[in-house]
């Protein structure tokens, strides 16, 4: 190859040279300490000015920048809808969470137990909702038969029906919320692993904001959820009542 | 789960002063800028999370910028630099010393270099973008953006006093 140039000898000091330039580069170098200081040279560039310039990010960030960034993050309440949101989904849930949800309301999602109980004394029973574990058998008689779009009690708790569809792996799934008086509103994704069987895979909880900065809403992490899963289009209710009825 | 972009853009802040201020060499215009940019990002709808963010968030600041260059065609901007620096730690050695003053002398010599050079240096020697992802951000071919890297370097190797006892023109 011919003298590499200051370009060359710049791409061979950051590691930016394919392999077999790199090599014509590197004997070009050893030929020539000249050339092999000027792309050390380079190379200690990089490194001097990145030394230099990271002194900058020890600056404190001003705090009324800082504030300022803070609260417009907060004022954005409402998480902007994550593209693969089918609108439909949306629709189906709206009816249910004007019901129960105030205008300004934090979610947490639960991957473990849901912290209360249903229409149980306290300390007895297992909980009606623990995740990755069957539901309740009242819950899941619901589960069986409940259409979508209707309420209903499942242990004195209502529960709400909000629509069917089919996992990815063809397994009919019903996204429902619990809306008990007593406690935050619970919206769930049951799926049925045999007949009268209801699996539980998702829980998100929505309580009130206790001020401060509020995390994605319930409803973008549901939708998270139902993407992963490839939850597509919901039953109608022809075909949810045919797939209720397959045991 | 969609990006928490406000907890992003907090704690992006420093690099996105950093870059601002190697934009416009300004500490107050750099924040400015700094806040306007974070207020486009909230406001901008669902992207792509496969993109870097920091990318992202350093696009819509250098746009922001140069909108501003052209509106007011810059009546004379301000150095102010100093102020972004953390003051020098105290070191007890002399190599020490001696590695503060050469960053000193570096980052002294980048200050000075020409704007397309000094934002290039940052973004593919700091900010460790490649020369096709600087390319991009920058809207300059990838070869432009080589040849006036390489000369930021040996500019401010020179400035600095780097390049001692280098022998000038081994260039092809």
């Amino acid at each position: 190859m011919n003298t590499p140039d200051d370009t060359q000898l710049m791409a061979y000091a950051d590691g930016a040279l394919p392999p077999e330039e790199a090599a014509a580069v590197a004997a070009a170098l050893a030929r020539d300490p000249a050339l092999a200081e000027r792309a050390a040279l380079m190379r200690r560039t990089r490194h001097l000015a990145r030394d230099a310039l990271d002194a900058q990010l020890e600056a404190p960030v001003p705090p009324a920048l800082r504030a300022a960034v803070e609260a417009m993050a907060a004022a954005q309440k409402r998480p902007r809808p994550a593209p693969p949101r089918p609108a439909w989904w949306q629709r189906l849930r709206e009816g249910w969470a004007s019901l129960a949800l105030p205008a300004a309301v934090a979610a947490s999602v639960l991957f473990g137990v849901i912290g209360y109980r249903i229409g149980s004394a306290p300390g007895d029973a297992a909980p009606l909702l623990a995740i990755g574990q069957r539901a309740d058998p009242a819950l899941a008689a619901l589960l069986d038969r409940l259409p979508s779009g209707v309420q209903a009690q499942a242990a004195g708790t209502p529960v709400a029906m909000i629509a069917s569809f089919r996992d990815g792996a063809g397994a009919l799934c019903r996204d429902f919320s619990l809306e008990p008086a007593q406690a935050p509103r619970t919206e769930a994704v049951a799926c049925r692993s045999a007949p009268g069987q209801w699996e539980l895979r998702f829980a998100s909880v929505a309580a009130e904001a206790g001020g401060g900065y509020a995390p994605a809403g319930a409803a973008s992490a549901l939708d998270a959820y139902l993407a992963s899963i490839g939850a597509v289009q919901p039953l109608d209710a022809e075909a949810e009542r045919a797939a209720l009825a397959t045991r | 789960m969609p990006e928490d972009r406000g907890t992003a853009l907090v704690e992006a802040l420093p690099r996105l002063r950093r870059y601002a201020l190697t934009l416009c060499r300004d500490a107050d215009t750099a924040d400015e800028l700094v806040q306007e940019a974070c207020a486009r990002a909230l406001a901008a709808p669902a992207r792509d999370d496969a993109a870097p963010f920091l990318a992202w968030m350093f696009t819509i600041l250098r746009n922001l910028w140069f909108d501003r260059l052209r509106r007011k065609q810059t009546e004379g901007v301000v150095m102010d630099i100093d102020e972004m620096i953390a003051p020098p730690a105290i070191g007890g050695e002399d190599e020490r010393v001696d590695a503060r003053r050469t960053l000193d002398r570096v980052q002294q010599a980048f200050d000075r270099l020409p704007d397309a050079q000094r934002e290039l240096m940052l973004l593919v020697c700091v900010e460790e973008l490649s020369y096709k992802e600087a390319a991009e951000l920058t809207d300059v071919p990838i070869g432009t953006v080589m040849s006036r890297l390489a000369r930021a370097r040996l500019r401010v190797a020179q400035l600095a006093g780097l390049d001692a006892g280098m022998p000038a023109g081994a260039r092809a």
